[in-house]
């Protein structure tokens, strides 16, 4: 990608040959920066960096590679495929997130990821309030040839979600996903209506929402860090997707993230389309940040 | 989550005794300080690099007052910079062409456009008269057309009729040509979400916006963006007209330094600011409201101007 290249320039501008110092150690930090990895988390690496090599002469390859080792180290716990327990009839994900980050579009890639494997899906739209949030998952069920479970604009979200899991144990679905309407995590009262939806499938089965996945936008700054934060504590998130990786942001703010809150990170979108949903792969998204080629 | 620019200088400045004027040695200390509150505010590392430098000439030599600390006088000095680099105040959509007034809003994925039409409609709609017309010009996400659609119903605005089958630049000649016929005075089209490196879609937004000739042509960006507001704003920028930015979901609790970064790096002024999904959050940008979220701080500025 044109930003992974244009680290790449960076980095073998700052090190053709050239002795690891202060002002060294500093441009390679900017070039963390740059991909959002925030000042605490690029200091850390660049210490590392720094611990055993400071004043050696060093390579532009040889420091792309002990960067993205770093970050990759960094990533590779949380790099987990998505596990879905069977037994429960139906396993429940809920899909929660700020808004515009990407939860309905996941959704239909994710539900047609499970079909292709032969499972039976259905899809709850739960976001009640944005203006045609319903009608979007609705052509994204018909893409994916997943069950529907709809209501009107402005239902009561708790009362959708109950309603989609009693349809997919009714009609023998293996996953339930339900959409939820975007949120900023410091809006009190849209986040106690996340815990009380969350309260509501307890009812069903008391281990209910198996998965929460939170979705964030790889083009978000160091805000995605407090929306982790908060949406874990209310809607108990337990794996995250970054989103919109095919642009030019690099979404360093992820690194930060899992060395702060170690969640699993299942996928990463990559595109509109239905395909564009790939697992996540500490290595290459280590590899991007640094600058390293594949 | 953040610890206010104050708080920092506080620890690192306190020992100065603020007599005579801020010498280099004190102002760079400062400085450091202040590059990372804007880093960790989200400005872009290649605007806060040149926004250190024009603090530093302006602050090494300056008098502090005597009842202000240096560090307190740093803080304004900054602070006054950043005032003055987000532009000034109550520039808002310009109206002043012929009708029907395009405007055109473009902006990434999910940045918050098709929502900013119903609510720009809406404002102009009710505060100045106006009869505005809705067309969504995207063809490509599931139900977007529709979700416009809605909007003016909801808030009772006319939107054009969806047809099947067309393109976006069809859509934006018919939308013109019914804005005239129907005698509308202003025509907002809302446009699909683009990244700025798919080269098809940036030809189909400059294509848009040739056919349409917007008066007012709206970046929307999500005030939450990290360091790629430069790269978008400058993507966007080059290739359409791009005569103001709208800034969404302010009303979240980022600190906004993206409004820093664009409106470094493309000179247009922020004309709007979102702070709400509802129809009517949206208000006019005020740099100083903003300088002080960057920054993180409580009342220094005011404490510094009383001194
Ligand atoms: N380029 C790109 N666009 C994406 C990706 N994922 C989602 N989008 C787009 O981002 C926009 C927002 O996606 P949605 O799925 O509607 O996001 P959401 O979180 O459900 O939004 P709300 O329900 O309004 O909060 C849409 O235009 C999607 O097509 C991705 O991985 N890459
Ligand atoms: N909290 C908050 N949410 C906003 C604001 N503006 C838009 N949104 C929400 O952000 C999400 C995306 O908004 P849209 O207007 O659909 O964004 P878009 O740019 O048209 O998205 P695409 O057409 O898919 O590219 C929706 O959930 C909106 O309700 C705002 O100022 N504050
Ligand atoms: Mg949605
Ligand atoms: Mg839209």
């Amino acid at each position: 990608s044109r930003s992974s290249r244009q680290l790449t320039e960076n980095i073998a501008a700052v090190f053709t040959r050239r002795k690891l110092d202060e002002d060294t150690l500093e441009e390679l930090e900017d070039i963390l920066l740059q991909a959002d990895l925030g000042v605490e988390t690029a200091m850390r690496i660049t210490d590392t960096l720094a611990s055993g090599r400071y004043g050696k002469e060093v390579s532009g390859e040889e420091v792309r590679g002990v960067m993205a080792e770093e970050i990759a180290k960094v990533l590779e716990p949380v790099a987990r495929p998505l596990e879905l327990d069977l037994s429960h009839k139906p396993h429940v994900v809920l899909v929660v997130g700020v808004n515009g980050t990407g939860k309905t579009t996941t959704i239909g890639k994710l539900a047609a990821k499970l079909r292709d494997a032969g499972l039976k899906v259905t899809l709850g739209a739960g976001d009640t309030f944005r203006a045609a949030a319903i009608e979007q998952l609705k052509i994204w069920a018909d893409r994916t040839g997943s069950t529907f479970v709809g209501t009107k604009l402005g239902a009561d979200a708790a009362g959708l979600a109950w309603d989609a899991f009693q349809t997919a144990r009714d009609n023998g679905s293996d996953v339930v996903i339900i959409d939820t309407a975007g949120r900023l995590q410091n809006k009190a009262e849209l986040m106690d209506e996340l815990a009380k939806i969350v309260r509501v499938l307890q009812k069903h089965d008391p281990e209910a929402p198996h998965t929460v996945l939170q979705t964030l936008d790889a083009t978000t700054g160091q805000n995605a860090l407090n929306q982790v934060e908060i949406f874990r504590n209310v809607a108990g998130v337990n794996g995250l997707v970054m989103t919109k990786l095919d642009g030019t942001a690099r979404g360093g703010i992820l690194v930060a993230i899992s060395a702060k809150f170690k969640l699993p990170v299942y996928f990463i979108g990559v595109g509109e389309g239905v395909d564009d949903l790939e697992p996540f792969r500490a290595r290459d998204f280590a590899n991007a940040i640094a600058g390293v080629s594949a | 989550m953040f610890e206010s620019l104050q708080d920092r200088l506080g620890s690192i400045l306190s020992n100065l005794t603020g007599r005579g004027a801020l010498s280099e040695k004190d102002v760079s200390a400062a400085l450091r300080e202040v590059r990372r509150a804007l880093i960790e505010a989200d400005v872009a590392l290649e605007v806060v690099r040149g926004f250190t430098e024009r603090v530093r000439e302006k602050a090494v030599g300056a008098e502090v007052l005597r009842s202000v600390k240096p560090g307190q006088m740093v803080v304004k000095i900054v602070h006054d910079e950043l005032v003055e680099m987000l532009g000034s105040e109550g520039e808002t959509i310009d109206l002043n062409a012929p009708a029907p007034v395009v405007i055109m809003m473009a902006g990434l994925q999910g940045s918050g456009k098709t929502t900013t039409t119903g609510k720009i409609a809406k404002r102009l709609t009710e505060k100045q008269g106006k009869k505005v017309l809705m067309a969504s010009l995207d063809t490509r996400r599931p139900a977007a057309q529709e979700q416009l659609r809605q909007l003016g119903e909801q808030t009772g605005i006319a939107t054009l009729p969806i047809v099947e089958g067309q393109s976006p630049v069809e859509i934006a000649e018919r939308a013109v040509q019914a804005g005239r016929l129907g005698g509308h005075d202003v025509v907002i089209l809302d446009t699909a979400g683009r990244t700025h490196i798919d080269e098809p879609l940036m030809v189909e937004m400059a294509d848009i916006a040739r056919a349409s000739n917007p008066h007012e042509t709206l970046l929307v960006a999500d005030s939450l963006t990290g360091q790629d507001a430069v790269n978008l704003a400058k993507s966007f920028n080059e290739r359409i007209p791009v005569t103001g930015i709208v800034l969404t979901r302010m009303d979240g609790d980022g600190r906004g330094g993206a409004a820093l970064s664009m409106r470094a790096v493309t000179g247009k002024p922020i004309k709007l600011i979102g702070t709400g999904e509802k129809m009517d959050a949206l208000e006019e940008f005020h740099p100083k409201r903003i300088a002080d979220r960057i920054l993180g701080m409580g009342d220094i500025v005011s404490l510094v101007e009383k001194a």
